[in-house]
């Protein structure tokens, strides 16, 4: 039974295990990432049902590039998909993107550019998507803007602290709960500032088949947890 | 007995040691006293990691949130420390080993920093384990250091903005001088990494054990090892 009154503010989930999925059922292994927009799909909608204020999917890394061609192309259909009709199947969800645009195919970045305008003052729930993202690029491109804010005189260097460079960040707001399924125990790169004193929870279970259920259970794994921050 | 392959070695190591106190506790002792009892396995620890072969070992000694803990348990853990450190020497002439102490070391009282600039000092020319203790350390903080260290670096003309990547950020980091992480290790049964190397551990296997890090010794390690012996590495791709 899950306490509402100690839910995660913030989630994020690492989605990983669908081309294994696939594999494990004699199929071929792109079609586990259509499954993996099925499972995305109902995912948001429990977090929504339980009151999660934001949730931070991992779609697709900047180490992800350097798969084949054929996997990235599909990847990058299937978002375009699942983005462009992100509006009509959710309502008042905020959108957002979390990694650079710049590389993205040009129909995607147009995809999520409107989206992004037309949910910008959506407040039930924060649905960040990490596409083309990754960590250590997302904390030299902090970096450099509060570097460029300095020599622009818009701030000291003395000023410059953990809440300063946060603002910098793609979301600045702490991760209470990280989720990876699969089995693999590792963050790949993923919100290493935002980790920081997350709760981890590691499935065997491939993202395919994490549902409402699984989802619960990682929540009161968390509920249990006692959570010191480095104090007594 | 615990066959780990000596071809593929993690080449750094990172311990949270957790779990001092619950383990004192559990034998009915003061929590202070599994501090002590922590310690005397962080030298057999490290010496083992030496003789396998192990290039750097770094690990979490003192958080920057610790100091939130008790007076009375910061001190006992300050006294450790700066035994440990002081009495390194002595205890491990014939090891090779170089120490390096990573955080902000000047909030520590001056003894203990002359102290830790005095073992850097006597074994940086050592060719064996890098041995990493972080001290008043925090992910966060190390992040922040680097952004102000590289302001000051861009301000006075030694490099441009643009020119900024990866491995000039790297530079700025208390671990300059160590490579990414491939094993990560914390004891005691929790699940998190509480602001230990955020940039260092982008890519590294993680173990968690519910041993207390009193009771974590040489056939423990062994385990960790092999457990990272038998993980799929892909680093996001194929």
């Amino acid at each position: 039974m899950i306490d509402t009154n100690n839910l995660p503010n913030h989630i994020a989930l690492i989605m990983d295990g669908n081309r294994t999925w696939a594999k494990n059922k004699g199929l071929d292994p792109m079609k586990g990432h259509l499954k993996l927009v099925i499972a995305l799909d109902k995912i948001i909608k429990h977090a929504v049902k339980l009151g999660i204020n934001e949730v931070t999917f991992y779609a697709f890394s900047t180490e992800n590039w350097k798969r084949s061609k054929e996997e990235v192309n599909w990847l990058m259909k299937i978002y375009n998909d699942f983005i462009s009709s992100f509006t009509s199947n959710y309502s008042d969800i905020k959108f957002t993107q979390l990694g650079t645009k710049e590389e993205l195919p040009e129909f995607l970045r147009k995809t999520i550019i409107k989206v992004e305008e037309e949910t910008y003052n959506c407040n039930k729930m924060k649905f960040n998507m990490a596409l083309n993202y990754g960590g250590r690029q997302e904390i030299l491109n902090a970096t450099k803007n509060i570097i460029n804010k300095v020599i622009n005189n818009e701030i000291n260097v003395d000023e410059i602290n953990e809440q300063i460079f946060s603002k910098e960040l793609f979301t600045s707001t702490d991760v209470d709960l990280m989720i990876r399924t699969s089995g693999q125990i590792r963050v790949s790169n993923y919100l290493p500032w935002q980790l920081s004193y997350a709760e981890m929870y590691f499935t065997n279970c491939y993202w395919p088949d994490f549902n409402e259920d699984e989802l619960e259970k990682a929540i009161e794994e968390y509920q249990r947890r006692n959570r010191k921050f480095g104090g007594k | 007995m615990n066959q780990i392959d000596s071809t593929n070695l993690p080449k750094h190591i990172a311990i949270i040691m957790d779990g001092n106190r619950r383990w004192a506790k559990e034998k009915g002792m003061p929590g202070k006293l599994g501090h002590t009892e922590g310690a005397k396995t962080l030298e057999i620890v490290a010496k083992y990691c030496n003789k396998i072969g192990i290039k750097y070992l770094t690990v979490y000694a003192f958080s920057t949130e610790n100091w939130k803990r008790s007076k009375e348990e910061v001190d006992w853990l300050m006294d450790l420390l700066e035994k440990y450190i002081n009495d390194f020497d002595k205890n491990n002439k014939k090891d090779n080993i170089k120490i390096r102490v990573i955080g902000d070391i000047t909030r520590l009282r001056p003894s203990f920093q002359e102290g830790i600039k005095r073992i850097e000092e006597n074994t940086k020319n050592n060719t064996g384990l890098q041995f990493n203790i972080a001290l008043n350390y925090g992910g966060r903080d190390e992040i922040i250091h680097a952004t102000k260290l590289l302001t000051e670096k861009v301000q006075s003309g030694e490099i441009k903005l643009e020119d900024i990547d990866e491995k000039i950020f790297e530079t700025c980091l208390y671990t300059y001088d160590s490579p990414d992480v491939d094993l990560m290790i914390r004891t005691s049964g929790e699940i998190r990494v509480s602001n230990f190397l955020p940039w260092q551990l982008s890519y590294a296997e993680m173990y968690f054990t519910d041993d207390y890090w009193p009771d974590f010794k040489e056939n423990e390690l062994d385990l960790a090892i092999k457990e990272y012996q038998k993980r799929n590495r892909k680093f996001g791709g194929k």
